[in-house]
């Protein structure tokens, strides 16, 4: 056993001797005489043999904790294996998948298995080694010639430590000797070579050496400006093979990459060619007239940014020169016709779904998404406009309705998503809002007026 | 059987009341470090080494290069299209798993049931175990096409802010197969520890004594280590035992846990069980029957550990037959139309040859054990054991393929072909396998020395009389 503590000092009269060894034929044998030495008193000794002994354990009595670790392993294994699956799916990030629990104790029960396994295996592994004194690169008892060559063949050696406080060089030699074994060995304390293997170390140097170029390298990379791209060694598909927009073609005679419609091609909108109606332009006007128009249009983009304060009213752009329709088209003032208050009512329910969100139902700019933005204090937010304010107010139908279509400054278009009939619907809704405001009572219908100034 | 006359030599015959000795030929410990160290340490290679080494080095060569090509080109060069695209690297990956699932139960299960005629193949099985994970690991790896980033299936914290979803059985997959590499490696290298002493005691050479010096850790076999040992080996044993149920179970889960028609089924992990223990002892015999009659070892690896495994294939073999005809029965009784259509197609469909194959191959070819004079001749356990090997592949062909190929929809039906670099690294990994096998039987102990003297007659009450 002291083998396997190689700090053990030795406290024997002659300290050239590390241990007295006895060597046995059969395990029969062997078996008798390690209890002889146990009776005797001694300690520090063990039974070497080539393969584990039957019986052995009963008389040595070395218990280990070996099981115990494991057994800790396990629960470590298992305790890393749903800790990590919960972190990780349960609370960092939770991945619902088909409506099942982020974590779920059923679903974690195969990683938590093999985990459990795996750690206690290691603890196992570790144990093992640790627990019986290795590695150990250097024994005593491996120089020995009749020990080496016995004890993992054939052989079945008894060892006492010099270590041992019974231990004396002659009488112990004499004790292991009463026992019949083969053989009875001093083993001498062969001095550990503490030189190391010739060409070790000028191998270690130049691993060392060789060691320290990579981080030189990033570091160097680090610190020094390059101005090609970098080495891109894994393209995934950063660069992919294809023709894009503005690029040369050598296929085609014109070489352009794009390419232009073919004839007879009808592309959206085309067909709506009522400027009026669809784009809320002055239909007197020219169509290169429009044209040029819809270029100066202060497209919503383009034009200068949105006054800080948002209670300010939105700066005029320079020049409008943009022929806006003053009038609603004659298909609207048909529908109006028609429908009446049904198509007002349209425009309501329009507007309250699609404006009101920012705008706020009364138009007074006060929406959910504008009250909540508020509260945050968004940097970015632009307050909506009021649709009540003077620069708003007076505005032809034309330029509503183009606001409407395309956006302006920091409000999103809308042509995708309402068709140009509801546009018009919201407009007449939007204009009977601000007539709301700024009305008088010849305005109301003389019964609805008597009801009003009952109620008061 | 009782008036045949015993002959000691013949360990296969049974005799009531006495036990046929493990090893032949009356070796004592001496003769057995004599017979297993022989390998490794002799100075010169057999030339028969280096005839199977070569080739096999040259096929592990090949299985490379069709790897690094298809990493620099894409995953377009194998066959996985449309609708197959599960296709070849995991017909692959079962397959190779499966044949590591013979060594650990041979290491472990059988270890717990005292079996212990085990010792004699137990080493070589499980360096089977871990070298057959090894091919296996590597479909996974490469059929996700974008290996260099293959590392995002292990939970580390990382930029992306992105976790495994550890409730998908791909990634119980990973952690299935991780652990059981390396509790096999654990497992197999503490048990080598002693027999690496052995060799570092009686190795000439400096390389060799420095290589087996280190290896062995400093190892001298005292009692105090080999009862750390014993227990570890035995704890060990007890959690490889339900690991090595649990892999193939987990494998079938890929399967299992889906919807598709011939895969969503709960006979899936016993079935994948038996199939992977049945072919992994297959490919233990193939490997062992010319191992043992080339090193010379046939009275450590006896008649009788080839007819006990034979009698395990025969077993398992069995199992696997019920289990197909199972499934076209639960495929019936389910009433499923796509369950049924699906198994009717299997054996009838465009892949019916494949599925013949397998037929013949698993169920039929192994019913020859029945025969006592099969069981216990090297050459036709080795020609039924090919057999089963490639059977065993088909099966996974057979799910893999024929489940994908034609599912819910008609109209996304199709018919999967390999492709030359399919067929390239299937045979190449055979070569990687057996290459590392190879170097194994050369440089270490290919059988557990020390166990197999622990199961020895003790020689002081054992003259002339078998058993123990
Ligand atoms: C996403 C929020 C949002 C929605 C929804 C929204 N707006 Fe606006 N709207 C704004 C903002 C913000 C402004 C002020 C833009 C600025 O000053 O930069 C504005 C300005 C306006 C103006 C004044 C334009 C000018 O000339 O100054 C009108 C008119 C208007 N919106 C009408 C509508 C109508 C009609 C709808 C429904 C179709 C609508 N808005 C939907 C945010 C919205």
């Amino acid at each position: 056993m002291a083998h396997d503590h190689p700090k053990a000092k030795p406290v024997s009269t002659d300290p050239a001797c590390v241990g007295v060894i006895a060597e046995f034929q059969n395990s029969h044998d062997v078996l008798h005489a390690a209890q002889r030495v146990k009776d005797a008193g001694y300690t520090k000794w063990d039974v070497y043999s080539p393969f584990p002994l039957h019986g052995i354990d009963d008389i040595m009595q070395r218990p280990t904790v070996l099981p115990w670790n494991c057994a800790v392993g396990a629960c470590v294994g298992l305790a890393t294996a749903i800790i990590l699956q919960w972190a990780t799916n349960g609370f960092d990030y939770p991945i619902i998948v088909s409506g099942k629990e982020p974590f779920a104790f059923p679903a974690s029960m195969p990683i938590n298995f093999e985990l459990t396994v795996l750690i206690t295996a290691f603890t196992c592994f570790f144990s093992v080694i640790l627990l019986s004194g290795l590695p150990r690169l250097y024994n005593p008892l491996l120089q020995n010639e009749r020990f080496r060559q016995g004890v993992t063949d054939d052989k079945i050696v008894i060892a006492i430590d010099s270590t041992d406080a019974k231990f004396s060089r002659s009488k112990t030699a004499d004790f292991l000797r009463s026992l019949h074994p083969s053989s009875v060995d001093e083993v001498m304390a062969v001095p550990e070579p503490t030189a190391l293997p010739s060409g070790f170390a000028l191998a270690a140097i130049l691993l060392a050496l060789f060691a320290t170029v990579p981080p030189i390298l990033i570091i160097r990379k680090r610190n020094t400006f390059v101005d090609v791209p970098r080495i891109h060694p894994v393209q995934d598909m950063d660069f992919q093979p294809k023709f894009k927009p503005q690029k040369v073609n050598e296929f085609f005679a014109d070489k352009r990459t794009i390419r232009n419609p073919v004839t007879g091609t009808i592309a959206r909108g085309d067909l709506e060619t009522d400027v009026h109606y669809f784009e809320g332009l002055d239909s007197a006007s020219t169509v290169a007239a429009i044209k040029n128009a819809s270029f100066l249009d202060p497209a919503p983009n383009a034009a200068p940014v949105a006054p800080a304060n948002p209670a300010a009213p939105a700066p005029a752009a320079p020049v409008d020169n943009t022929p806006y329709a003053k009038d609603f088209p004659p298909q609207v003032i048909d529908k109006l016709k028609v429908d009446g208050i049904k198509f007002v009512k349209r425009g309501q329910e329009r507007f309250n779904i699609y404006c009101a969100a920012c705008h706020g139902l009364e138009g007074a700019g006060d929406g959910l998404v504008a009250r909540r933005a508020t509260e945050l204090e968004q940097p970015t937010w632009v307050k909506p406009l009021s649709i009540h304010d003077d620069g708003v107010v007076p505005q032809p139908v034309g330029k509503v309705f183009r606001t409407i279509s395309h956006g302006i400054r920091k409000m999103p278009g809308y042509e995708s998503q309402i068709m140009p009939e509801d546009r018009w619907a919201i407009i007449v809704y939007m204009k009977s809002l601000q007539r709301s405001r700024n009305a008088s009572a010849s305005d109301v219908p003389a019964a609805e007026l008597e009801k009003l100034q009952a109620t008061k | 059987m009782a008036t045949a006359v015993v002959n000691p030599l013949d360990v296969t015959i049974e005799t009531p009341g006495v036990r046929a000795p493990l090893v032949t030929g009356g070796h004592d410990y001496a003769a057995i470090t004599e017979m297993v160290t022989r390998i490794p340490l002799d100075k010169r290679t057999p030339i028969g080494w280096w005839i199977a080494f070569i080739p096999s080095a040259i096929i592990a060569g090949m299985f490379f290069a069709a790897i690094s090509y298809m990493i620099c080109t894409g995953v377009g060069v194998m066959g996985n299209m449309s609708p197959v695209f599960w296709a070849w690297p995991i017909v692959n990956f079962v397959f190779w798993v499966g044949i590591g699932h013979a060594g650990t139960l041979i290491s472990a299960i059988l270890f717990l049931f005292r079996q212990n005629w085990r010792t004699s193949i137990n080493r070589a099985a499980e360096a089977m175990t871990i070298f057959a994970v090894m091919t296996a690991g590597v479909f996974p790896a490469i059929h996700v096409g974008r290996i260099w980033v293959i590392y995002w299936v292990f939970p580390y914290p990382n930029q992306m802010a992105m976790w495994p979803n550890f409730k998908s059985p791909l990634c119980w997959d990973v952690f299935a197969i991780s652990t059981y590499f390396t509790v096999s490696l654990l497992f197999w290298y503490l048990g080598m520890v002693p027999d690496l002493a052995t060799l570092r005691d009686r190795a000439q050479g400096k390389i060799q004594q420095f290589a087996y010096g280190l290896l062995s850790l400093g190892w001298t076999g005292s009692a105090t280590s080999w009862h750390r040992f014993e227990k570890a080996y035995t704890i060990l044993a007890a959690i490889s035992t339900p690991l090595v149920l649990s892999v193939h179970t987990v494998v079938s889960f890929d399967f299992a846990v889906s919807q598709l028609p011939g895969w969503h089924t709960t006979i899936f992990p016993p079935y994948f069980v038996a199939g992977a223990i049945f072919g992994g002892f297959a490919m233990v015999v193939c490997l062992l029957v010319p191992a043992r009659a080339f090193f010379g070892l046939k009275d450590l690896v006896t008649l009788r550990h080839i007819e006990n495994m034979n009698k395990i294939i025969l077993a398992t073999g069995s199992i696997v037959g019920y289990a197909y005809g199972m499934e076209f029965f639960v495929a019936w009784y389910s009433g499923n139309p796509y369950e049924g259509f699906t198994f009717v197609n299997r054996a009838f469909g465009p892949y019916s040859w494949a599925y013949w194959t397998m037929i013949f191959c698993n169920v039929v070819s192994p019913q020859i054990y029945w025969f006592k004079w099969a069981r216990t001749s090297p050459l036709i356990s080795f020609i039924v054991c090919t057999f089963v090997n490639i059977g065993m592949w088909f099966e996974r062909f057979v799910i893999v393929i024929t489940s994908l190929s034609r599912d819910f929809l008609p109209s996304s039906w199709g018919y999967y072909r390999p492709t030359q670099v399919d067929v390239m690294i299937l045979i190449g990994s055979f070569g990687f396998f057996l290459t590392l096998f190879l170097l194994f039987c050369r440089f270490l102990p290919m059988v557990a020395m020390a166990e197999v003297k622990g199961v020895l007659p003790h020689p002081e009450h054992s003259a002339g009389k078998s058993g123990h």
